[in-house]
């Protein structure tokens, strides 16, 4: 299973193919810190005005913040607003 | 996004509430299912969100797996608002029936008026388009504008076209009167030509064969804009021939002259104030009766007569009554210096061209000019006055005759 995703990476690195689409990973793109977007998770874990755990391949993504809300959600796509004060992978 | 939230309303929106501890789950759910949610937001215990109304009715029993509770805290949207007007009956057939009776009231024509009319009165034409059908009150469906006005322009035999135009309930009828001196003057045949001497600056033809181009020096009397039309083209025995009235301005630049002369020594002559006055009468070729001096006893003299003739009622006698007055003059011999003599000359000059010009004359350029004469004694001088003006003067021609 490690040499597989080792060998994958290789592969990615050597044909410069987008690395979240190879591997499975989410795209996270954040607005200052008033945005967050987040591409390929895998669905919502927690979900209050302080924190949002977003499960993506390998782990978990945690939000903290004020005032967070969801302003869109799709299967694959998650828009956050508010104030983000910090952002941590949990595996 | 301003566009969407027109759509989002227009579509219909709920926002709910969730409470439970399984919030998470159903968001997980439902967008697993393709549920759109919107705005999620956090409130201690209970998460707010705004779904589509199609959403709603598949969240229902997801809510219902995951054991939170769905409440509706509002309904936004448009498909809402006419479901709140349908409950209100009474409304709504007030509003119908505005609008049914606003398009009722809307298809009679309310008002007729009338537009163009000098001569003519208006009510008559009001009078007549009545029985021709058009008037207050008249459904609108049943009219035929283009049938009546050609039966008002029949029916008037004052006017040569009407228009009847319907605006809305107001119902437009335009007249256009007939001209009569345009009638009376067909028939005329007439040339414009020139009333002085000039050259001609602008040519504006409105009928007729121009003779003349702008730039030409033109003599009075000659034709600037000929009333007879003759083809070119054809051959000169078939030449057709069309007797017009011709009309055009014709702007050209005149000048008027006016001379003036002196010399140095001016005769003129002074009355002395010595007078003799006298009176006679005369009939049948003879003098009857005299009284005073009735003979010039003076070498320079001015006379004043003034006869009268005698009249009895209506007859007329053939008597004349005269009386004289003889004022003696005395010849008195002025010398000028040149500058005198010139002056003199000048004024004389410009008055007798100002004499001469016309009202409509626009002086464009006035100057003096000093003549040689070969006499030193003698000034002659012009004064000259340059103008724009109309020169087109109608002259008519009997067609029969030819020119």
């Amino acid at each position: 299973m490690e040499s597989k995703k080792k060998f994958q990476r290789a592969v990615a690195d050597t044909f410069e193919l987008p690395k979240e689409i190879l591997l499975d990973l989410p795209r996270v793109n954040l607005v200052g810190n008033i945005q967050l977007y987040i591409e390929n998770h895998r669905g919502v874990v927690e979900y209050t005005d302080e924190t949002v755990r977003i499960s993506i391949s390998g782990g978990e993504l945690v939000i903290q913040g004020k005032n967070l809300q969801i302003k869109n959600i799709f299967s694959g796509e998650i828009f956050i607003e508010g104030t983000i004060h910090r952002l941590d992978y949990e595996n | 996004m301003p566009v969407m939230n027109v759509w989002y309303y227009l579509s219909g929106y709920i926002i709910i509430s969730i409470r439970g501890k399984r919030r998470e789950r159903l968001i997980n759910l439902a967008i697993n299912r393709g549920i759109f949610l919107r705005d999620i937001r956090c409130h201690k215990e209970t998460a707010f969100m705004k779904v589509d109304i199609e959403g709603f009715k598949r969240l229902r029993p997801l809510a219902r797996k995951t054991r939170c509770r769905i409440k509706i805290k509002k309904k936004v949207g448009f498909p809402f608002f006419i479901y709140r007007l349908s409950l209100q009956k009474g409304l709504m057939a007030g509003a119908f029936f505005f609008f049914f009776a606003l398009y009722i009231f809307s298809s009679f024509i309310w008002f007729v008026e009338v537009s163009g009319t000098e001569k003519i009165d208006p009510d008559d034409v009001l009078e007549i388009s009545r029985e021709l059908g058009l008037q207050p009150g008249v459904f609108k469906e049943n009219l035929e504008p283009e049938k009546i006005s050609r039966d008002l322009a029949i029916r008037i035999p004052d006017i040569s076209w009407a228009g009847v135009e319907i605006l809305g309930t107001r119902a437009r009828i335009q007249v256009v009167e007939k001209v009569k001196e345009l009638e009376t003057q067909e028939g005329i045949t007439s040339h414009i030509v020139a009333s002085r001497d000039g050259l001609i600056l602008e040519l504006l033809t409105i009928s007729g064969q121009t003779e003349v181009s702008p730039g030409e020096t033109v003599e009075e009397g000659q034709i600037l804009i000929r009333g007879i039309i003759s083809d070119d083209e054809e051959e000169e025995e078939e030449r057709e021939e069309m007797y017009v009235r011709a009309r055009g301005n014709v702007k050209a630049r005149v000048w008027y002259e006016g001379y003036g002369s002196s010399t140095l020594l001016m005769k003129k002559s002074v009355p002395s104030g010595k007078q003799e006055e006298g009176f006679f009468v005369k009939g049948w070729g003879r003098v009857i009766y005299s009284s005073g001096v009735i003979d010039n006893p003076y070498e320079y003299y001015k006379m004043d007569s003034i006869k009268r003739n005698v009249r009895w009622r209506n007859l007329g006698i053939p008597v004349e009554l005269v009386s004289l007055r003889f004022k003696e003059l005395i010849p008195v011999k002025e010398e000028l210096t040149p500058e005198e003599a010139l002056e003199r000359a000048k004024n004389e000059a410009r008055e007798d061209a100002m004499n001469q010009v016309s009202d409509q004359a626009d002086p464009v350029k006035k100057y003096y000019e000093i003549l040689d004469t070969g006499d030193e004694q003698v000034f002659e001088v012009r004064f000259v006055i340059e103008s724009i003006e109309d020169i087109g003067l109608e002259k008519r021609f009997d067609p029969d005759r030819g020119a």
